[in-house]
């Protein structure tokens, strides 16, 4: 278990690799002791749990594709007899991927399992010089030698570090294959396989000079090795001067972007109507700008978000409800405590629930813990429903806006769901920038996009339930599809009598009539509606009226902060800010302490009851490059020691708790990083840190 | 080929490669003689360098007069030989290490733990005093490549050697092989005024260092090298050796041989090359039964040949091409370092010109350029951080301005315009 | 005799002159052999092959070590001695036959071996000869001298692709025999490629479903003109013969798919030129991507950096390639009035050698390359980590270079790894004149 290694007698830092299972387990591990018998945290633990199964399955499933045909690239690479440079294959793994290390790990997991038993995984931190490379590399060779174990598994780590060499490894190739008939060609030898997971870390030097070495071997060893590298192809060509790269052939394979996958994770994940936790559209934005702008990594996306479900649900056992079945609903209002009640009275959107009954009500809601409970139920039932149709309205609005000409309401299905969570987006000018535009669409065109519609419905929509606004929406537009199938035929002489009326400029002379003329023209093209056009216009009619009923802004129902978290205020706890943050907690301490002991006036002065270290550190500030012990020694006494005062008992002797407090804290402010002591000067240290 | 051809072929070579017959010298063989005489006999101590230039035999000289010393028994059972090498024995611990093997006292000395090496080494010579009262053992050491040994960690070695040459312990015999001149500066001062300055020159050839006495001697050592002697073992008919031996009688006369030879000594004096010369001849030799003049001289003219033309003209079209840009670039900025950016755009600027010369992408230049570089036709000129990018790091092209002219008229199928760019003066 | 040296000539064409010199030296029982010999001649031609398949046919022992491989001594020493001792590992510890930390073990271990086994005729064959000058000093001289050290009459056969004058950089070196392998020339090419008449006959069976018939001159046709390309930017025999191989199918496609006929050989040519121009451009790298696009493009086009990471290399493209001084006069928006001083117009006068942007990269603070960053980016951003992290990432791709030691906090310095035409079309692509902020080209 983790916790147990990180407790330690010294206030360590400890270092988490960043991928799911290990927070996760974190999350089960040390908050579990305080939280697990609450209501709210058990449903965070619910929810969280089943997200990060879906995105681990998605992101296997992404790896798995270029996994495959590297593996197949693999099995063919030695087929045609005449191999004279060492196969290769360049993994362009995009930069920040997430667990990049983790895909490497299951990469070689599955070269063990169908290509080959002989994987050497090699990191760059322990391949400084070519004999590290080697032995490390041979090493592994010779001990992980997949699946026969019994006959020569466990023989290599007997070897003294000198003697791990390739003619070594090269002996112990032939004793396993060639062996058995010694003449003939052996049967089914495996290949040996080296792995790099990040090439651009390795010295370069040193690869080279690998390279060359194992192409000389080629002959009896079958090499093949596996870059991954995030920047491009070209950096292996500036890489490897001629007759190093003459000896390689590569092979490409290129890992889906980064964008894409956080694409498909936020519509497969969060963006889908099974998941109660949903995003306001401000902190939506936040995180996809952070994504975007700073960082390419969908590591981070995801913590940040989990990061908010925290937030979002220690709000109390109110979150509890945030759920999407009803009985489980129904189950935890059971069970709930009065303070639970409470606890949900506090929410924002209570009020305005309340304001907007009638008094008895109001009396009701804010005393009759059953009556609110009554009261909630029903309001939790809408919002779920409003949910999930909030999402299926928002990809059929997706399907037709989609491919408009300059995209009015966004390119991708998040952006287009960031607009609809934080406002009416029926009422915004882009939306209806898109009906207009829609409303020039091609016939074919529409009835595409409304098969889709249908489709997504019918996915959506559980058949045996009982009549809804939906199955209505549902069967209305396939009647629609029906009436556009049909028109086909009937099209053609509608359009030619609608044409019919256009007769040449004949009684046009002068420039204005000819205008009125052309306008007239434009209005008779306009006036008699074919039967498309009309179709087509009562088509959209319907469908934005549904929009309107459906694609409402949450913050307009009540209770809806269970179910939508929008408090942009964690967007400095979630972008940090360090160097500013260091500079206030020890310029000003009271900030974070929240003592009124130290509590300043300005900024510069300094309390004696502030922690030693910022009083060290406000002294420090106000020195050069270099600083004198003795004197910070002395501004030191003179704050924390009321009755010390320089002039006269300067010679006399200093306290000793004092100077040991002091030394302490120079200790800290050194470890820090802000001071170090200096070889230049005697009794002086160096100041490191921005400005003088 | 026929069979004598072989015979003689096997026997030549042989006598060429492996000999240690020594040619005249003969007063230093003397002298050196005296030397290691007193050292044995009389257990005088001694020390003396022996100094010439590679191959004209100083190993010979020694090996001749201890394997002449040996023969007349003057090794007595109280008297070693011990021959260390700088190459071999490149530290003191070595070399006393296969010194005690050679005195072998490898029992003597094993368990034992010694302060110094100095202790060690007394210890070693010390085994030497048989337990009987008489002169102990005199040792002779043979200190091959000595230049070497002067940059052991302060010449330990070399200090304590001299030194006891000088106290009457132990007797022994330093001889110092080496092909530095200025070995003795590389001395320090406390090992130099232990040294007994005894140095020995050898020339090759007699002492005054005049060429036609060189030819000479050259002269005399090829005959010795080439002809077949009365009694050697070679199964060849009598008057098949006589006739060789005639025809090389005739050789030797011949006025053109003898330039041929004299050009082989100015190219350089050293007999290691003549022997190798000869070498290649002999190889040659095949059906027909004697030397032929002709043959020398295309050996020679093959030995004369500047092996950086080859190199050049082993270069594909653009490599040349941007040697010659270069070229251009030490022409213009007398000999300043340049890198990749520099020669590339100079290139370009000649490549757009012409339009019959293809384009090629930046990358396979560079790949070109790196070539180059294997090659060492130019040389990497490291200033400080080594972490710089390829096209910027400087070189210096090593690359004369006759050679490459010269290479550019013997390089077969070159584009006219490459040809006329490497010889327009700078632009 | 003759016959096995007729049969070198066969397999190895165009390289008579060079067997024979061999044969010479080596090739006849009972002469002695040189001690030592140095072959030299550029990449592939066939000097490593030519040499080990010589030894075999003649069966000299022989051992055969790869300096690149000799990373320390030890193992140059070992090998030698299991090669001519025929040792074969031990699996179980792996011992060499005997253990040679340095140059004096592995001399008398060799007179041992030739007392055990009987070393004279016998060689051993260092490839990559060069390397020895970066190993211990005293080797590359030993070696060269081995007989005289060992008095076993075992010779020394260098392969290297330089010259041996290379190697004067210190005395007491003894020149051995020289043996030149050139590199070939057109028709020799031409006449050894075309040797794999048959393995293009295979190559084409399996591309193709239909078997196509060509005869031997059909592919000479098909390399003359592959090397009438190729043949100026490259003569390396292994890399024309790759490529050749691979534009081989190209070639037979349109016949494949009955466009042309196989007699048309001038539509032939048409059809496959702007091939083989195309396949020039990636000389030299063996890769093959799915897509059909250009496998090398440029660094830009696909490495896929956050928006702000993409401005923080223009900006340290910048700071590396300005000098300080101007930066106030490309950065700032109002400078105030430039007067031209005698130094500007000498920069416009700059020649091109001594433009910064051939000079390489200059080292810069990250302070300076945040001042950039901020004022080249018009929108307003926020100093925070995920910035400073985009720096460090950077350095972690090998884009930026870290050029001082990290002791200071601020006091980083950096250097910017991406050349000029890769910033070029990375600045395109968020909209973004680079040409007017850097100091060479702002004056034209």
């Amino acid at each position: 278990m983790v916790e147990n290694n990180t407790v330690s007698v010294s206030k360590g830092v400890f270092v988490f690799k960043n991928n799911f299972k290990h927070t996760s387990m974190l999350s089960h591990g040390n908050t579990s002791k305080m939280f697990s018998k609450n209501l709210w945290h058990k449903e965070f633990n619910l929810l969280w749990n089943s997200i990060s199964e879906d995105i681990e399955v998605l992101t296997c499933n992404m790896f798995s594709l270029m996994t495959k045909d590297l593996l197949s690239y693999i099995r063919q690479a030695y087929y045609n007899s005449s191999v004279c440079e060492i196969p290769t294959a360049a993994l362009l793994t995009g930069i920040n991927m997430p667990d990049h290390d983790k895909q490497f790990k299951n990469l070689k997991r599955q070269i063990i399992n169908d290509v080959s038993p002989h994987v050497a995984l090699l990191n760059s931190q322990d391949c400084s010089s070519v004999k590290s490379l080697m032995d490390n590399m041979v090493y592994q060779f010779l001990n992980n030698s997949g699946w026969d174990k019994s006959s020569n598994g466990n023989f290599g780590n007997n070897f003294k570090k000198s003697q791990l060499n390739l003619s070594l490894l090269e002996r112990w190739y032939e004793n396993l294959y060639y062996t058995k008939n010694k003449s003939a060609q052996p049967i089914n030898k495996n290949l040996l396989i080296v792995v790099l997971p990040n090439f651009e870390s390795f010295n370069i030097g040193v690869l080279q000079k690998f390279i060359l070495i194992a192409s000389s071997y080629l002959q009896k060893l079958p090499f093949l090795f596996v870059f991954g590298i995030a920047t491009s192809i070209s950096t292996l060509y500036t890489a490897f001067p001629y007759h190093v790269s003459s000896k390689i052939s590569i092979k490409v394979f290129k890992n889906e972007s980064s964008i894409h996958l956080l694409k498909k994770i936020l519509e497969n994940v969060f963006l889908n109507s099974f998941c109660a936790f949903q995003l306001g559209g401000k902190i939506f934005n936040l995180f996809t700008d952070i994504f975007l702008f700073y960082d390419y990594s969908v590591n981070n996306f995801i913590q940040n978000i989990k990061y908010t479900m925290m937030e979002h649900f220690c709000y109390g056992n109110a979150m509890a409800l945030c759920s999407l079945d009803r009985n489980d609903v129904k189950n935890t209002l059971n069970i709930f405590k009065s303070e639970d009640f409470e606890n949900v009275r506090h929410l924002k959107s209570f009020r305005q629930l309340v304001e907007s009954e009638s008094y008895q009500n109001q009396i009701n809601l804010l005393t009759n813990d059953v009556y609110l409970k009554g009261v909630i139920f029903e309001n939790i039932v809408i919002l779920q429903k409003y949910i999930r149709r909030l999402h299926i309205f928002l990809r059929c609005l997706y399907i037709l806006v989609s491919d408009l000409p300059g995209h009015p309401l966004g390119k991708h299905l998040y952006e287009l769901y960031a607009t609809c969570v934080s406002e009416d987006v029926t009422k915004t000018p882009q939306y209806q920038e898109c009906l207009r535009l829609l409303s020039f669409q091609s016939q074919n065109n529409l009835c595409v996009k409304l098969n889709e519609i249908v489709a997504i419905l019918d996915e959506s929509i559980n058949k045996n339930s009982k009549r809804t606004q939906m199955k209505e929406f549902y069967s209305k537009i396939k009647d629609y599809i029906i009436l556009l199938n049909d028109l086909n035929d009937a099209e053609m002489d509608v359009v030619d009598e609608s044409i019919s009326p256009n007769n040449s400029f004949t009684n046009c002379t002068d420039r204005k009539s000819l205008k009125e003329s052309l306008l007239l023209r434009t209005k008779s093209r306009m006036e008699p509606l074919t039967k498309y056009a009309k179709l087509r216009k009562d088509i959209l009619e319907t469908i934005s009226s549904n929009f309107e009923i459906h694609l409402v802004q949450p913050s307009s129902l009540c209770f809806y902060e269970i179910f939508f978290f929008d408090d942009i205020s964690i967007q400095n706890k979630i972008i940090g800010i360090h160097r500013t943050a260091i500079h206030t907690a020890l310029n000003d301490p009271q900030v974070y302490l929240q003592c009124n002991c130290c509590k300043l006036n300005n900024s510069h002065s300094i309390k004696p009851k502030m922690p030693d270290i910022c009083i060290t550190y406000k002294l420090h500030l106000e020195c050069g490059k270099m600083i004198n012990m003795y004197d910070w020694l002395q501004a030191f006494l003179c704050i924390i020691d009321s009755s010390f005062n320089a002039e006269n008992n300067t010679n006399s002797k200093i306290n000793p708790q004092y100077q040991a407090r002091f030394t302490r804290a120079v200790a800290e402010l050194e470890h820090l990083g802000f001071i170090k002591s200096s070889k230049r000067k005697a009794d002086h240290v160096s100041r490191l840190t921005w400005g003088g | 080929m026929c069979e004598e051809v072989k015979q003689i072929r096997v026997y030549l070579k042989d006598k060429l490669l492996n000999n240690n017959v020594l040619l005249c010298l003969e007063n230093e063989r003397t002298q050196l003689a005296d030397l290691l005489l007193k050292t044995l006999d009389y257990g005088e101590s001694n020390s003396i360098l022996i100094i010439g230039s590679i191959g004209v035999g100083k190993t010979r000289l020694v090996n001749s007069v201890i394997n002449e010393l040996s023969e007349k028994g003057k090794f007595r059972t109280d008297s070693l030989l011990v021959k260390l090498h700088g190459l071999v024995h490149t530290d003191d611990k070595l070399a006393l290490k296969s010194i005690t093997f050679q005195m072998k006292l490898d029992n003597a000395v094993d368990g034992k733990v010694f302060g110094s090496f100095a202790e060690n080494l007394v210890f070693l010579l010390g085994c030497l005093r048989g337990g009987e009262k008489r002169c102990s053992k005199s040792v002779i050491f043979v200190l091959e490549d000595f230049d070497l040994f002067c940059a052991h960690h302060n010449q330990t070695l070399l200090y304590n050697l001299f030194d006891i040459s000088q106290s009457a312990q132990t007797p022994i015999c330093v001889l110092g092989i080496t092909c530095r001149l200025d070995v003795i500066q590389l001395l320090e001062k406390r090992v130099k005024s232990r040294f007994s300055h005894r140095q020995m020159f050898i020339y090759p050839g007699p002492e005054d260092e005049s060429k036609i006495n060189q030819l000479d001697s050259v002269l005399v050592h090829i005959k010795w090298y080439l002809e077949i002697p009365y009694k050697a073992r070679i199964k060849i008919s009598e008057n098949r050796r006589k006739e060789w031996n005639q025809a090389l009688d005739l050789l030797l006369k011949d006025k053109k041989f003898k330039n041929i030879i004299q050009r082989l000594i100015d190219l350089e004096l050293n007999f290691n090359s003549i022997k190798h010369f000869l070498l290649k001849c002999i190889c040659l030799l095949s059906n027909n039964i004697s030397f032929s003049v002709v043959l020398f001289e295309n050996e020679l003219n093959l030995l004369e040949k500047d092996e950086i033309i080859n190199t050049l003209r082993d270069l594909s079209v653009l490599e040349l091409c941007l040697i010659i840009a270069m070229k251009h670039h030490c022409d213009i900025y007398d000999n300043q370092p340049m890198n990749f950016e520099m020669v590339y755009n100079r290139y370009v600027k000649f490549a757009n010109k012409h339009a019959s010369i293809q384009t090629i992408q930046r990358p396979v230049v560079m790949k070109a350029f790196e070539h180059i570089e294997n090659l060492e036709l130019i040389s990497l000129i490291n200033c400080g951080n080594s972490r710089v990018q390829k096209e910027y790091q400087f070189f210096k092209l090593m690359v004369t301005s006759q050679q490459l002219s010269e290479a550019i008229g013997k390089f077969c199928g070159l584009p006219t315009e490459v040809l006329q760019w490497a010889n327009s003066s700078l632009t | 005799m003759a016959s096995k040296q007729s049969a070198l000539c066969q397999t190895f064409p165009c390289r008579e002159n060079q067997i024979q010199q061999l044969w010479n030296l080596f090739g006849h029982v009972d002469e002695v052999f040189p001690p030592t010999v140095y072959i030299y001649g550029g990449p592939s031609t066939g000097k490593t092959a030519i040499v080990t398949k010589f030894l075999e046919i003649l069966d000299i022992k022989h051992a055969k070590v790869n300096l690149i491989e000799c990373y320390t001594a030890k193992i140059l020493f070992e090998s030698i001695l299991d090669q001519l001792t025929g040792h074969e590992l031990d699996l179980s510890t792996g011992a060499p036959y005997a253990k040679c930390d340095n140059f004096m073990d592995f001399i008398d271990h060799l007179q041992k071996v030739s007392e055990k086994f009987g070393l004279s005729r016998s060689v051993i064959i260092m490839d990559k000869a060069e390397e020895l000058r970066n190993m211990e000093s005293n080797l590359l001289p030993g070696f060269l001298r081995l007989q005289e050290l060992t008095g076993v009459s075992v010779s020394v056969i260098f392969l290297s692709e330089i010259l041996f004058e290379k190697y004067y950089f210190r005395l007491n070196i003894v020149e051995p025999i020289k043996i030149h392998f050139p590199q070939y020339n057109k028709d020799e090419l031409l006449e050894i490629i075309s040797l794999d008449f048959d393995l293009a006959r295979e190559l084409v069976a399996n591309n193709f479903n239909q078997p196509i018939e060509f005869d031997r001159d059909f592919f000479r046709n098909y390399l003359n003109v592959f090397l009438s390309v190729f043949y100026r930017a490259c003569r390396d025999l292994s890399e024309l013969r790759h490529t050749s191989r691979n534009n081989f199918i190209k070639y037979c496609e349109p016949i494949a798919r009955n466009e042309i006929s196989m007699k048309n050989s001038m539509a032939l040519w048409k059809n496959i030129s702007p091939i083989l121009k195309s396949s020039l451009d990636v000389l030299y790298l063996r890769v093959t991507t799915d897509d059909s696009k250009r496998p090398l493009e440029n660094l830009a086009e696909n490495i896929e950096l956050p928006f702000y990471a993409k401005y923080l290399l223009i900006a340290a493209y910048l700071a590396s390639y300005n000098s300080v001084k101007d930066d106030k006069r490309l950065f700032m928006k109002y400078h105030g009035k430039k007067t031209k001083s005698q130094h500007d117009i000498k920069r416009k006068s700059k020649v091109s050698e001594k433009l910064n942007t051939q000079m390489g990269p200059g080292i810069f603070t990250l302070d300076r390359l945040l001042a950039i960053f901020y004022s080249i980016l018009q929108d307003k951003v926020g100093f925070n980590n995920h910035l400073l992290v985009q720096v460090s990432s950077l350095v972690e791709l090998q884009l930026l270079s870290l050029a001082s030691d990290n002791t200071t906090l601020d006091g980083r310095k950096y250097k910017c790894n991406v050349n000029f035409y890769c910033i070029q079309s990375l600045s395109k692509m968020v909209g973004f004149n680079i040409r007017k902020y850097l100091s060479d080209f702002s004056h034209m």
